[in-house]
């Protein structure tokens, strides 16, 4: 089964280029840099074994639907056990940035590493948002008629109305968790293709 | 205002959060005293993140691999 | 590689690594995380459970302030209501708020076309079936001029803001003055919100099946009752509410540098505070997901030296 590369095959070219960005043991290797050495480098872990717990409870809130949560006691179990998730997730996420940032963890070549890490906080805090108008209860009320005017006052209020059940629980467990999902896992191939960031080479005189 | 300001039934939570909460005030800034004590937490936890030993590196030497 | 390479600045750029490798397991760290998490969650939802606050429904809302509610439909008649002088993407009533002399709302224009007199008042009213005498009412108010509508609206919204205004034996009782058929209107649609029917004849307006709250909504957020339950809460926009939750419970603090806008003097007082603060949120944004282009900015972790106590091990090995 040997083949020749043809460089007119696209997908034999896109095979090999994956393998060359990722091979198996850049992808899951054994063994790390020795400064890799901190709890700070556990807490994207954290934040992603999160993200697993906000899906599953997720999952499991959307099989029985919007309102069934109010009404069953094993409900509003699963619904607490999705906001603690989010709190933990969101604190895991900013202890995580914090410690990257003290890094510079964007220094040899990163910098797509870090724009990504930033915009999936961006886009998780607008499905956590979009997750507390899909409450059916008062709090969604008050958030959405207070949060109109701030949406509205941008021209974007047009199109993502947040006084609109129906679209914002649609932009909640469709649109924008794909956006989530798609963002780690393009994050993490990042972290993975370039490696964790080495230290600041020290001379006597400082950091150079 | 009663009649909307509690849910049908509340879970048996262990510590009842079902109350007003209070407010911690400096000058124009206002936080809960919850969102303070998760900021407080998330900060307390990066400084234990960064300052305490991560286990397994005491002995570099023996564990180097190359 | 023709080009010379750049020189080597330390806030971009690292030397490669040639230094010792250490086990470390990936998949364990992963397994060992998801574990921990999931015992801290149901840990936490065991302790705290959560918050559920019922909706409030116009019902509620007419049947405890009833001269609130009664205030707000005459607000939405004669076009003084919050919704009614909204703009986009409601109506062309207001300009919209704009930066640097853009309005973004009137550029778009109405996409969710609210008239707040029909849709609050008039159709509501008009829906319901027997009732001869609010029929006759929407008939002549219909009917007349609309300095005539005016002159009626003004007086009745004089009469529901008298100290005397009540609600009493099923009806609304404020002093008499010159408001025509307005006072049979605003009693009839008062009297439907406080049996429920008025609830479901908003959401069902189009069709059998919604999941479209906004003119409910819209209604709601006009009226009193709900602010006043947000303000115990500190839930309000001056209150730093969009990070409280209701009850004790931890909201979402990570929208804490989005409402300090709304605090910081000059912006509470703004009437393009919203537009304002959205247009600061972008752009810092953007810088922080640029901090590593922006000279300055990016050496803050070099000058701050915090790497040193989390790189301690390295450093302390080097000779």
């Amino acid at each position: 089964m040997t083949s020749t590369p043809n460089a007119t095959n696209w997908t034999g070219a896109l095979r090999r280029s994956a393998e060359r960005a990722l091979p198996p043991e850049k992808l899951l290797p054994e063994s790390q840099p020795s400064y890799v050495a901190s709890w700070i480098y556990v807490f994207g872990a954290l934040t992603m074994a999160a993200l697993g717990i906000i899906i599953a409870t997720g999952f499991v809130l959307a099989i029985m639907g919007p309102t069934w949560w109010h009404h069953s006691s094993t409900g509003h179990f699963i619904n607490s056990m999705h906001l603690w998730s989010v709190e933990l997730f969101f604190a895991f996420m900013v202890i995580h940035l914090w410690g990257k940032f003290f890094m510079a963890a964007w220094r040899g070549n990163r910098v797509l590493t870090w724009a990504s890490g930033v915009v999936t906080f961006v886009i998780s805090i607008a499905t956590a948002f979009t997750g507390y108008l899909s409450q059916t209860n008062y709090d969604s009320q008050w958030i959405a008629t207070q949060a109109k005017d701030g949406i509205n006052a941008t021209g974007g209020g047009a199109l993502f109305n947040v006084l609109n059940f129906g679209q914002m629980l649609m932009w909640h467990i469709t649109l924008l968790p794909l956006g989530v999902g798609i963002l780690v896992v393009l994050h993490v191939l990042l972290v993975r293709h370039r490696g964790v960031v080495p230290p600041f080479a020290e001379t006597k005189d400082g950091a150079k | 205002m009663r009649g909307i300001s509690t849910a049908p039934f509340r879970l048996h939570a262990l510590v009842n959060l079902n109350h007003p909460n209070h407010f911690l005030q400096w000058g124009w800034l206002s936080i809960s005293r919850s969102n303070a004590i998760v900021v407080g937490l998330m900060v307390v936890t990066f400084m234990a993140a960064v300052a305490i030993p991560f286990p397994g590196h005491g002995d570099a030497d023996q564990e180097e691999v190359r | 590689m023709t080009k010379a390479p750049k020189r080597f600045n330390p806030d971009r750029d690292v030397a490669p690594w040639t230094g010792p490798m250490r086990r470390y397991d990936i998949a364990k760290e992963v397994t060992i995380c998801f574990l921990v998490v999931a015992v801290l969650t149901v840990g936490l939802a065991v302790v705290f459970s959560s918050p559920d606050d019922k909706a409030v429904t116009l019902q509620q809302w007419a049947s405890a302030t009833p001269v609130d509610f009664a205030t707000t439909a005459i607000a939405e008649l004669d076009g003084t209501s919050g919704t009614a002088g909204y703009g986009g993407p409601y109506n062309t009533a207001s300009p919209g708020q704009s930066i640097l002399g853009v309005s973004p709302s009137t550029i778009i224009g109405v996409h969710i076309p609210v008239d707040a007199a029909k849709d609050f008042v008039l159709s509501p009213v008009a829906a319901l079936p027997d009732d001869p005498l609010a029929q006759q009412a929407l008939r002549s108010y219909r009917s007349a001029t609309s300095t005539q509508r005016a002159t009626w609206d003004a007086a009745y919204e004089t009469a529901i803001a008298s100290q005397a205004a009540s609600y009493r034996d099923g009806h609304l009782v404020v002093p008499l003055g010159n408001y025509g058929p307005v006072g049979v209107i605003v009693n009839a649609l008062t009297q439907m919100a406080r049996s429920g029917a008025l609830d479901a004849t908003m959401l069902t307006e189009q069709r059998f099946f919604s999941t479209d709250f906004t003119k409910p909504l819209l209604f709601l957020s006009d009226g009193n009752y709900l602010a006043n339950k947000a303000a115990i809460d500190h839930l309000q926009g001056d209150q730093w509410g969009m990070m409280n939750e209701t009850g004790s419970w931890p909201g979402q603090a990570w929208l804490w540098l989005y409402t300090m806008w709304y605090q910081v003097p000059g912006l509470s007082t703004s009437p393009n505070a919203d537009l304002q603060v959205w247009a600061i949120m972008m752009v810092l944004t953007v810088v922080l997901a640029c901090i590593p282009l922006i000279p300055g900015l990016r050496s803050i972790p070099r000058w701050t030296r915090v790497y040193r106590l989390i790189w301690r091990a390295h450093y302390a090995a080097k000779p």
